[in-house]
């Protein structure tokens, strides 16, 4: 093995608001058409918990966390990625009162880095230790964020992460790329539509700008 | 292990409001016989523990919550070779003609059959002319190692269409008819 190797990668849809999380479970989705009736089923649906501040429950392609005012929907396989999208707008066209203010369209990659030196280089260029050398003993990047403008006329901005990765071990890289959408209305209906308008229409280049910038990243050791 | 929860039924309407007690996980016999334990915020990561009698309303209306995140999914990674998006045509017997758009390559659409055994049951009931479907074609490697070739077809979902949906997309629809001055 020469070259990092992707191992892992995930997509994350994340929308600030105000939800009632009790409302949101797999049994009130199938339902509403939005899964099958047998992924709402005990055998497949795992329930970590139903409660008026949060429900966290996975079926079997997604994972769905819920909170008073963060709403996160997770599915770690690519050929599940449009589901995912047609899930999260299928709710909110159902739930369309809900005041959302904020989107974000979260793209992870986990790469295992070929040796030792690689994953060291990878550090050593994102962050020069030269100017730390002398502050602290053998200083070693952690974790590095780096923000930039959005590059459409959306309000937000694009912000990519790197760190050490938590699932491979070891020469784990961990690389996330968040599109972060502020929205223009936050008063419930207008903010719904708007979150409507940014599922149907950015999705894909936001899925297809991810990728590149983590290829490019990982490849710059 | 099953949770007595005789001490609020007995004490519901006295102390705490039963619409109160909704950490309890549904089950199909709710609210006769709740078994589930509750998660315990001081205890590690997804323990769970079972209260005593006089514990459990007070626990109901006062337990804490933190964030659970024992819920583990094996970790994979999905290689894709081509991903169609399929449009339903018709349906004769056990063959679905579909028309396909390659998502891949820069292709003309094109049209195929499949056999209805290449649908998954669970989508099934979805299949009318008009349906939407993603079709993948890859690798699903496992962190562990090794890795099979798969072909994934799912349905789009769309929320189910009622009454009550129906009758404010008409209304919106007339606005716009009337805006436009059609």
């Amino acid at each position: 093995m020469t070259e990092p190797t992707l191992k892992i990668e995930g997509v994350s849809i994340v929308i600030i608001g105000d939800f009632n999380p009790t409302i949101i479970q797999p049994l009130w989705l199938a339902n509403q058409g939005l899964i099958s009736q047998e992924a709402a089923s005990p055998n497949i649906a795992k329930i970590g918990l139903i409660h008026r501040d949060i429900t966290d429950f996975s079926i079997d392609w997604l994972r769905l966390n819920i909170e008073r005012n963060k709403f996160v929907a997770t599915t770690e396989e690519e050929s599940n990625y449009d589901s995912l999208r047609d899930l999260v707008k299928g709710i909110f066209q159902i739930l369309r009162h809900t005041p959302v203010k904020q989107i974000g369209f979260n793209r992870f990659f986990h790469y295992k880095m070929p040796s030792e030196e690689t994953f060291n280089r990878y550090g050593d260029c994102l962050a020069p230790k030269n100017p730390w050398k002398d502050l602290i003993k053998t200083p070693g990047l952690l974790d590095l964020t780096m923000m930039g403008e959005r590059p459409d006329s959306y309000k937000g901005y694009l912000q990519v992460r790197t760190c050490v990765s938590p699932k491979i071990n070891p020469h784990g890289i961990l690389i996330h790329v968040n599109d972060h959408f502020e929205l223009e209305d936050t008063n419930s209906i207008q903010g719904c539509r708007e979150l409507l308008e940014i599922l149907e229409n950015i999705w894909e280049p936001s899925l297809q700008r991810a990728l590149p910038i983590a290829t490019r990243l990982v490849n710059s050791a | 292990m099953t949770i007595d929860y005789s001490y609020y039924y007995s004490n519901k309407s006295k102390s705490i409001p039963f619409e109160k007690i909704d950490w309890i996980l549904p089950t199909d016999d709710f609210p006769k016989k709740p078994k589930l334990p509750i998660f315990e915020p001081s205890q590690p990561n997804g323990t769970m523990f079972y209260p005593s009698d006089d514990q459990n309303a007070k626990l109901a209306y006062y337990l804490p919550v933190q964030r659970p995140n024992h819920i583990q999914t094996e970790p994979k990674l999905f290689k894709s070779l081509q991903k169609f998006i399929g449009t339903v045509l018709q349906i004769q017997g056990d063959q679905i003609l579909v028309q396909l758009q390659d998502k891949t390559h820069d292709k003309p659409d094109m049209e195929a059959t499949l056999s209805i055994e290449e649908i998954p049951q669970e989508d099934r009931a979805l299949l009318k002319p008009g349906a939407i479907f993603y079709w993948h074609i890859g690798y699903r490697i496992p962190l562990k190692g090794g890795q099979e070739r798969v072909s994934i077809i799912r349905f789009k979902r769309v929320p189910l269409m009622t009454p009550e949906r129906i009758e404010p997309a008409k209304t919106e629809a007339q606005k716009l008819k009337v805006a436009l001055g059609w």
